[in-house]
């Protein structure tokens, strides 16, 4: 009986069509299709200026070469309320670091009502239409970038800010 | 006790860094904004009456963040809207539909459009059918052209012949 020998040409055609595939599919697996790319990570903050619920204007310029943490959230987001008190407390545990809240999406009295009973102690601004949030790249809430000394976004959180990535982006605490 | 928290927290900041090393290189940073806003607008502002088609327009070829393969002109959620509504601002502004799209790219990356770009790694993508149809209809030519015919020996019998039931009734045939 005569034995199957392996067609050279078939064998390297089969492997050019099969290997991209495998190549793209060893690249895909694990990465979640709908994560929306970080596209403006290490890249400047966009600048913005802002009123807060108090109606004071606040501008990012204001706070030039320092530390921030810049909070996008609303009252109808489940999550943004856990991370609320992780949030309120960390302005003391990082003195040097400043904190913002900007209201997604949200009617700045829902806000004022979520933050006299849940207490707060950073300012917390309206974004008239959603203007920054979108400048930041927000898809949804919360969603917290870290902006470094020099301006630039080094990281953002999508979901809920704990503790320890607070310890682990500002340090100490 | 909230604003006064809150006040010492704006006016610190606003205050203490005046003089930081970093504050310079903070300053020519975030001077220009990220992306083309730091680019005037390509195109005088549209007539009023055309800002809700160009907003359509642009839209439904923007990707819906929280949505499964929907534009933002065509999603309800919360984050569609209000990338809806920044394209509305934009282009009432007269920013062309090419610098809306760039301001989206430079802050969602190109995964926002719904379709692919056509140039680089896009164009790739495009024409992928195309070339694969192209490879397959390449091999399958080869091969045919390839296969080797086998040769016609003088010797070699026409189809049936050496069938014996056929020499058989040939011979009958000849017999009478």
């Amino acid at each position: 009986m005569r034995r199957g020998r392996v067609n050279l040409t078939v064998l390297i055609g089969g492997l050019a069509l099969v290997i991209p595939f495998l190549v793209l599919m060893a690249v895909s697996f694990g990465r979640n299709p709908r994560a929306v790319p970080q596209a403006l990570l290490d890249q400047p903050a966009p600048a913005f200026t802002l009123q807060t619920l108090e109606g004071e204007t606040v501008s990012l310029d204001a706070f030039r070469g320092k530390k921030m943490v810049i909070n996008f959230w609303s009252t109808w987001c489940g999550p943004c309320k856990i991370e609320h008190p992780v949030l309120t407390a960390a302005p003391r545990q990082y003195p040097d670091t400043v904190f913002l809240g900007v209201i997604y999406s949200d009617e700045p009295e829902n806000a004022q009502r979520y933050l006299a009973r849940a207490g707060t102690s950073y300012p917390h601004l309206v974004d008239p239409g959603g203007r920054v949030a979108i400048d930041y790249g927000v898809a949804g809430v919360p969603e917290t970038y870290f902006v470094d000394e020099t301006g630039r976004i080094f990281h953002k959180q999508e979901g809920v800010v704990s503790p320890a990535l607070l310890r682990s982006l500002l340090g100490g605490g | 006790m909230r604003a006064a928290l809150i006040g010492m927290a704006l006016g610190f900041a606003a205050i203490a860094h005046a003089e930081d090393p970093a504050a310079a290189q903070w300053d020519e940073l975030v001077a220009s904004e990220a992306g083309m806003l730091d680019v005037p607008p390509a195109l005088p502002a549209p007539a009023p009456e055309l800002v809700d088609d160009l907003t359509y327009q642009i839209g439904s070829q923007l990707r819906c963040p929280v949505c499964q393969g929907l534009s933002i002109a065509d999603s309800p959620s919360e984050t569609a809207v209000t990338m809806k509504h920044r394209v509305k601002e934009l282009v009432a502004a007269g920013y062309s539909e090419g610098q809306i799209r760039e301001y989206f790219i430079a802050r969602y990356g190109e995964w926002v459009l719904l379709a692919p770009p056509s140039n680089g790694l896009g164009r790739l993508l495009w024409w992928s059918p195309a070339l694969g149809l192209l490879a397959a209809a390449g091999v399958v030519g080869w091969r045919l052209r390839s296969r080797p015919v086998p040769a016609a020996s003088p010797g070699d019998a026409a189809p049936g012949e050496a069938d014996p039931y056929r020499k058989r009734l040939l011979a009958e045939v000849e017999a009478e």
